[in-house]
């Protein structure tokens, strides 16, 4: 039996209202929206929170998708768009969380032998949080959800242009601070 | 082969990636909540009338007005202008020579205080704030960033301030202001090495309209550029971003 594609667990939702499709497609999704939104917020318990008004914006907003687009393309532009716009609104005092690493990574984390250290973790937490949100989201889209660059500034809702010199820009601010940690 | 910096993202970000425990629980989380708002899509069943629905259906409508002011800002590409704001509303946002200078020497008097730990000058709305670094930052050139939001009743050629910030910063340093609960700006400037200054700003206002735009320009010099058209009723906003390096000769000393 073939697995059903977005675009068809969409319309069982739309015509039939059957909430297991759309329970599957939170299931396909959660895990990349999620880390996306915590590698552009640097904070868990508010990725966990924007995750979930995401998924919300998303199905109250399910009459303005025609279809013409992937799902997923649409839910990550609303994942950008939601971030962005939380990273806006955060009042200008509050440091990006940096929480104790062990606080971070849950036991059943899929162990990496090449895990790095708390200190190389912590400033690379910090560089990502030194970027301005559209560089941040730049970055995030290309080097971390290894998206294409013309998929990314499609959801980015920008020039593909502009949005090369955002990945240039913040690509060289990164390189920068982490130099030391680049170097072989 | 993946460059370092994308080795070293990767592997950060799978690091930080919850485990399955986690990613569960947050699973049922928007289930639990998708679950709640498929009650509305619910057949109607039949309810006693009374004011109170009144109310409600008020208050809704003024959300949806609100939120369709909102929406149409930030995804009405088609109404964002791109041309330099050349017509009669450019007085109103232009900087004049006298205010380049107190502003540059508003910044270096900071700067002789602060050294480069001064990050920005917030100089509007009464009084000063600025913005302090707890140890030294880098000693980039000063830029000075204005945002206004003009207003005008719908057939009127004249332009009216409706709303004006204006700060100095310097250059790639992220600037994040509340104004209240409900209206914040942020930006970020860099100059791009041909003269042009690029600018991403993200402005969210209650008052005197609800605003939501988020622009990335490149600038050049004290030339308005109108970013973002809006009409809400009878009433025509544009909001104007302008910017200025105030390292210029004639400004710097």
């Amino acid at each position: 039996m073939t697995t059903p594609t977005d675009e068809t667990l969409l319309r069982q939702y739309r015509e039939r209202k059957q909430n297991d499709a759309l329970d599957e497609l939170v299931r396909r999704h959660i895990g990349k929206v999620r880390s996306m939104i915590y590698q552009m917020v640097l904070d868990h318990a508010d990725a966990d929170d924007l995750t979930q008004e995401v998924f919300c914006r998303a199905l109250v907003g399910l009459d303005e998708f025609r279809g013409t687009a992937r799902f997923s393309s649409w839910l990550y532009t609303i994942a950008v768009h939601t971030t962005q716009s939380f990273l806006a609104a955060r009042t200008r005092f509050r440091r990006m969380d940096s929480g104790p690493l062990d606080e971070k990574i849950d036991a059943g984390a899929a162990p990496d032998e090449r895990l790095l250290g708390a200190e190389v973790n912590d400033a690379i937490h910090a560089a990502l949080a030194s970027l301005s949100p559209t560089l941040r989201s730049a970055i995030v889209l290309t080097a971390l959800q290894e998206m294409g660059m013309a998929e990314a500034a499609a959801i980015s809702q920008c020039a593909l242009p502009t949005f090369y010199w955002r990945v240039h820009r913040a690509r060289a601010i990164l390189g920068k601070k982490l130099g030391g940690i680049l170097k072989p | 082969m993946k460059r370092p910096l994308d080795d070293v993202l990767a592997r950060w970000g799978s690091q930080q990636a919850p485990g399955e425990a986690r990613l569960d629980e947050l699973r049922h989380r928007v289930t639990d909540a998708l679950g709640s708002r498929r009650l509305v899509e619910l057949p109607e069943v039949a309810r006693p009338r009374d004011r109170h629905r009144w109310r409600w259906a008020l208050g809704g409508a003024a959300v949806a007005v609100a939120a369709m002011l909102v929406l149409y800002a930030i995804i009405a590409p088609s109404r964002r202008a791109t041309a330099d704001a050349n017509d009669n509303s450019s007085p109103l946002a232009r900087l004049s020579d006298a205010e380049l200078r107190r502003s540059a020497a508003l910044f270096r008097r900071m700067e002789e205080v602060f050294g480069d730990r001064i990050r920005w000058i917030d100089d509007d709305g009464g009084d000063v704030q600025l913005g302090i670094a707890s140890d030294d930052g880098s000693a980039s050139a000063p830029l000075l960033v204005r945002v206004v939001v003009l207003s005008r009743a719908a057939g009127s050629r004249e332009w009216t301030l409706a709303w004006k910030r204006t700060l100095v910063t310097r250059c790639e340093e992220r600037v994040d202001l509340a104004f209240d609960a409900r209206s914040r700006m942020s930006i970020w400037a860099y100059p791009a090495g041909d003269g042009r200054i690029a600018l991403d700003a993200s402005l969210a206002l209650a008052a005197p309209v609800p605003i939501s735009s988020l622009c990335s320009e490149l600038l050049n010099a004290n030339a308005p550029k109108c970013v973002l058209e809006m009409k809400t009723g009878d009433v025509e906003y544009q909001v104007v971003e302008i910017v200025q390096d105030l390292s210029k000769k004639g400004l710097s000393s």
